[in-house]
């Protein structure tokens, strides 16, 4: 191999240091820090003395973790670590206990608990999006329609189509959960909650004198 | 103070209210540690809401009781199907499981029940005879010290949630940063809130809880997707004999679990060292102490003693640090410490003056939620298993509900639900890229109380604050953590590049 391609392939690999998910998560860090710190410029002493003293070290650190980002990424070759979070647990534990654990009984726990073969990266990043999209859907809904009208949507919608439970065990799910809430927190505590800017806006044009 | 100590007692079990709330909460700590991936954490963060607005001593009663018996049911799932429901419950299923695969789960769940029962017990009793041991050493602290505890929280919180301590201190600043949000008490300029009123009283702590812990662990959990279903559920028969029989060796065996149990509770009183910490250190303390250790790992009952009264105990001793200093013990109590901020507790040497009588009732409290709850278990323990089954699908959007209801509830502003969407997100960037969370609840709960304390000192003392002799100690043990954490990752280094190299 030539020098020159030498070169290229290093410079490849650390552009994908520096753009890989988890680097881009720690320069995400590194500008919320940055901004803060920028914003905080323009306020008087000693409004902005704390903002300076806690801010400006977590940008140094947010940039230290990108140098170790990136040797990381080096060192493994780009390979994520490939065990789980109960197992560096019990590494980190052993460290602490120093003692070898029965790690046997570990697997088999982990085994146990995932038992979905298909986790591949990809699939993990479209469980992540249609997740987040579940949660991003419930919190608008219930900003337009409001809490009670949303939670039912929200919750049908979920078990049916998510989980893929039946058409009787969803609804039956759905108005125990919903029914019980009201319960608890309109007919007991007497709670108001946020009723929706679209349900509000139909009971004030429609339902209001 | 014996005083206050035998009147605490009587007004706990004269208030009904009070005796109603910590029922409340002894039951519903049961569900959360039952159900494996919940945990005291989540269990504080999702229940916060519903005690905002509430008289403080049954709200701090309530919160307590629960987040200290969530150990005592989280150890039915390791013992009986080998899934721990939280970090600290894995200890036990080194023994435990063994036990249950012998036949002999009623044994193991019965010792594991009065061990953890015994163990918060004793917890409390560590907590309680430390009061007066402490108290003088409470109030030589200044606004400068308690301002220097607040980074030394954060270090050591960092320091033992992982390898990764930048990250760790990283997110206790952020933590930090998040909690100038808001009107600035020096000089009334809002920052960071400009023309965004809901704002101007800062980052609202319960939505910024929930978003940090709640929601990433509900994602995560339907992400990871699986369940427990491979087990096979006929394990989940269990008799009360049995259980029974297990509660009496436990005696049998009173001074292993005396031992652990003060362990447990000095690990706890140390800033950091978590429930996982103190359950495996006294795992390793019973085999070592043992004359016969070659049978522990296959079901020996001494190896479900010795990590159940520690992880119990523990949290006597780290309300230590929590109530006292304003520097939480554990992770659990760093929520815990934002939960009695919110009922307008406040951490520090008023409790010694002012609220002793809270701090009684929370002995008090500690003690009996821990004996009800091993009294229920004993009798429910068969039921509770079967919570274990519970599918992550059927609790993700019933804990999401709760989030947002608990948002909408805390401040009954809208706004609020666009700011958990937000954090939800970086939440579980941080969850996903195994930066350590705990950290963050301790920036974000003694921000405001760090920078009141300095702007104290500050002006107490001016520079000098920084030369006073508890100043310079903590200073030097923050950096003497920073330093020693900075020194072992750089050994873990060499050690893993000298096995790729022999490989």
């Amino acid at each position: 191999m030539s020098a020159h391609n030498q070169d290229a392939e290093r410079e490849t690999t650390t552009w994908q240091a520096l753009t890989h998910g988890r680097t881009l998560f720690t320069w995400l860090m590194f500008s919320i820090f940055a901004s803060m710190v920028y914003i905080s410029i323009d306020y008087e002493w000693p409004a902005n003395f704390l903002p300076y003293v806690m801010g400006i070290p977590g940008m140094a650190l947010c940039l230290l973790q990108v140098v170790l980002d990136v040797r990381e990424f080096h060192a493994v070759k780009g390979v994520v670590d490939p065990r789980t979070d109960f197992e560096r647990y019990m590494d980190e534990i052993s460290k602490h206990t120093s003692m070898e654990l029965d790690l046997d009984i570990a697997k088999e726990t982990v085994e146990t608990i995932v038992v979905d073969e298909d986790m591949s990266a990809r699939s993990r990043g479209q469980r992540e999006i249609i997740l987040f999209g579940y949660f991003f859907f419930l919190l608008a809904i219930v900003l337009l329609l409001g809490f009670w009208i949303g939670i039912g949507i929200f919750l049908f919608v979920f078990l049916r189509y998510q989980t893929k439970e039946t058409l009787n065990l969803s609804l039956m799910i759905t108005g125990g959960v919903w029914s019980s809430m009201y319960l608890v927190l309109v007919v007991v505590l007497e709670q108001i909650l946020f009723e929706g800017f679209i349900t509000k806006h139909i009971i004030e044009t429609y339902f209001t004198d | 103070m014996i005083d206050t100590m035998l009147g605490t007692f009587v007004q706990l079990l004269t208030t009904p209210y009070i005796l109603w709330m910590m029922l409340l909460g002894t039951l519903i700590g049961i569900f959360f540690g039952a159900v494996p991936g919940l945990g005291g954490r989540l269990a504080i963060a999702v229940t916060i809401p519903f005690i905002f607005g509430k008289e403080m001593i049954p709200g701090a009663v309530f919160l307590l009781s629960m987040h200290a018996v969530t150990g005592t049911s989280g150890q039915i799932s390791s013992i009986m199907f080998g899934v721990p429901g939280t970090g600290d419950d894995a200890a036990t299923i080194v023994d435990g499981y063994p036990m249950a695969k012998k036949g002999e789960a009623g044994v193991a769940l019965g010792a594991s029940l009065m061990a953890s029962g015994i163990g918060g017990v004793l917890g409390a009793v560590v907590l309680a005879v430390l009061i007066p041991v402490i108290e003088p050493i409470v109030l030589k602290f200044s606004p400068a010290e308690f301002f220097f505890l607040a980074l030394l929280g954060i270090t050591f919180v960092a320091f033992v949630s992982g390898s990764a301590i930048f990250k760790g201190m990283v997110v206790g600043l952020y933590g930090m940063m998040l909690s100038f949000i808001g009107m600035d008490p020096q000089t009334g300029i809002a920052r960071y809130s400009d023309e965004f009123l809901f704002l101007w009283d800062g980052l609202d702590l319960i939505t910024a809880v929930l978003a940090l812990f709640a929601v990433p662990e509900m994602i995560h959990l339907g992400v990871k997707g699986g369940s427990i279903s491979a087990v096979s559920k006929e394990m989940a028969d269990t008799g009360v004999r049995a259980q029974l029989k297990g509660c009496v060796i436990t005696f049998k065996h009173w001074w292993l679990m005396l031992r652990c149990s003060m362990i447990g509770a000095f690990i706890g009183i140390l800033p950091g060292l978590g429930g996982s910490a103190a359950a495996w250190i006294c795992y390793g303390h019973a085999v070592q102490s043992s004359k016969n250790p070659e049978t522990f790992g296959k079901g020996d009952v001494r190896g479900v003693i010795a990590p159940e009264s520690a992880t119990n105990s523990k949290e006597g001793g780290s309300l230590l640090p929590t109530l006292f200093f304003g520097v939480p013990g554990s992770s659990g109590m760093a929520i815990l410490l934002g939960a009695f901020l919110i009922l307008g507790i406040q951490p520090g040497p008023m409790m010694l003056t002012t609220q002793l009588d809270l701090v009684w009732i929370l002995i008090w409290a500690l003690v009996i939620s821990n004996l009800v709850a091993v009294v229920i278990l004993l009798f429910i323990t068969r039921w509770v298993a079967l919570l274990t089954f519970l599918r992550g699908g059927i609790l993700i959007p019933i804990v999401l509900i709760v989030t947002v209801l608990g948002t909408l509830l805390a401040k009954g502003q809208w706004e609020n639900v666009i700011m958990l969407g937000i954090l939800s997100m970086i939440g579980y960037g941080l969850l996903k890229y195994d930066w350590p969370r705990p950290p963050f609840a301790i920036g974000i709960v003694l921000g405001k109380i760090a920078e009141g304390s300095l702007h104290k000192a500050w002006a107490l003392w001016g520079w000098d604050f920084f030369l006073r002799p508890l100043s310079i100690i903590l200073m030097t043990l923050i950096i003497a953590t920073i330093s020693f954490a900075v020194y072992r990752g750089r050994m873990d280094r060499i050690e893993r590049e000298k096995k790729n190299v022999s490989a």
